[in-house]
């Protein structure tokens, strides 16, 4: 029995995707064939997918990102607060590091923390190999715009509402300068990414929301990769408040980055 | 791996206000209105329920959801359906991507969303009936109304008007 045009096309949709050949879609494509009715109103249809598919791709506007990132952020602080705490007290810097191994080392640190199924952990690792599994954040911060320069805590502070929705205030704390902050990319994860200055030193906080985390205290980290004897190993402290994973990594030394840590974690 | 709702909607957020923007007929603020509460509820039914198996989809459904939820209580499928779309014709030229939201406020509420479901967010027939509350030939009358949704859209061909053909 022939198929109407209605039927047809129900049987066919969407026509892009693939589909067995049963006995109800040869009768419809049998109809499509002879149908110029239903060619045109497929012609017709990729047009109008087109053009609605370059739509969806236009950024919604500043101010509609900002307003729903920060009703999401209002939304979660409801049952938590991801306020970075302040006034932590520091001590004096130390060690001058490649950014690379800066980023490597969070990356690393917190790809544990996150329960990543990382082999090269728990062997030898070349900071190569390092940065291959951080890819993706190095060709996102290489390409993109999620970043920030300013020393601003309010500026910052808007700029992680909008492109994360949290609800975040930069640490202010005396001799740390705040540099910037950027949308960090580990293992599928975003997260923010906030840098800071100390004499010439960089400080980085990683904070990565991740649901059902449970408040952990701040410790040293443990598993950085091996370097050789001329390559000094960046400082790492990481801890959990509830949903985030944290992490303080930096040019400075442990003890400092652990006071700061002490600090940020217990208000 | 789970993904937290801030990353889901990071993701998601530029499609969904052009959806909303869509559904609202070019309406600026009420897509915005539509997309925060969207977002929002969706917020505390995803940290119960999580997202599902495709998370975009459902948060495509929880949009649909609110703008329904919004529509008066009378504008049914009879509604739309006493509407007349225009006629199936031969059109020319070639869609207007800067048209169609406004486009889309000349048809009525309930085929625009089916509409968006259908046409623009390649939802089953099932799925959408599903969505809208309608059955399957309820859907296709919405569906009519795609012939006035093109008609609206065309840009016009450009051709020769006596101005562009240069000096003689």
């Amino acid at each position: 029995m022939p198929m109407n045009c209605a039927a047809a096309r129900e049987a066919l949709w969407p026509p892009e995707k693939l589909r067995l050949a049963g006995e109800g879609v040869l009768l419809a494509r049998e109809h499509i064939e002879e149908c110029g009715e239903c060619q045109e109103y497929f012609r017709q249809d990729r047009q109008l997918l087109d053009a609605y598919s370059r739509l969806r791709k236009e950024r919604a506007p500043r101010r509609v990102r900002e307003r729903v990132f920060d009703s999401l952020a209002r939304e979660r602080a409801g049952n938590r607060t991801a306020e970075v705490n302040r006034d932590a007290q520091v001590g004096p810097g130390s060690l001058a590091l490649p950014r690379w191994a800066v980023a490597a080392a969070a990356s690393l640190v917190l790809l544990s923390a996150l329960g990543t199924t990382a082999m090269w952990v728990s062997r030898s690792t070349t900071p190569h190999e390092a940065g291959e599994l951080f890819i993706d954040d190095y060709l996102r911060r290489a390409v993109g715009q999620d970043n920030i320069v300013s020393s601003d805590p309010a500026e910052v502070s808007r700029f992680l509402v909008r492109e994360l929705g949290l609800l975040i205030t930069p640490m202010q704390i005396e001799g740390l300068r705040l540099a910037g902050a950027e949308v960090c990319f580990l293992d599928g994860r975003r997260g923010a990414m906030i840098r800071y200055w100390q004499n010439g030193l960089e400080v980085t906080h990683y904070l990565i929301p991740r649901e059902g985390v449970e408040e952990r205290a701040p410790r040293r980290s443990s598993i950085l990769p091996d370097r050789s004897e001329d390559q000094a190993a960046p400082s790492v402290v990481t801890w959990a408040t509830p949903s985030i994973e944290q992490a303080l990594v930096g040019e400075v030394s442990a003890e400092r980055l652990m006071t700061i840590a002490l600090e940020a974690s217990s208000l | 791996m789970s993904q937290t709702f801030e990353e889901l909607a990071a993701k998601e957020v530029d499609g969904l206000f052009q959806g909303a923007l869509f559904l609202q007929a070019g309406d600026e603020v009420a897509a915005e209105d539509l997309l925060l509460w969207t977002l929002t509820k969706a917020f505390h039914v995803f940290r119960e329920t999580g997202g599902g198996e495709s998370p975009d989809q459902w948060l495509e459904g929880r949009l649909m959801q609110e703008f329904l939820a919004l529509l008066p209580k009378n504008d049914g499928p009879a509604q739309a359906r006493a509407a007349e779309p225009k006629s199936p014709s031969q059109y020319v030229g070639s869609v207007d991507p800067g048209a169609l939201h406004e486009a889309a406020g000349q048809v009525p509420a309930l085929a625009r969303a089916a509409l968006w479901l259908v046409v623009l967010r390649r939802w089953t027939y099932r799925e959408a009936s599903a969505a809208l509350h309608t059955d399957t030939e309820e859907l296709k009358d919405l569906l009519r109304f795609r012939h006035t949704l093109m008609s609206a859209v065309l840009k016009p061909r450009s051709g020769r008007n006596g101005t562009d053909g240069g000096m003689s």
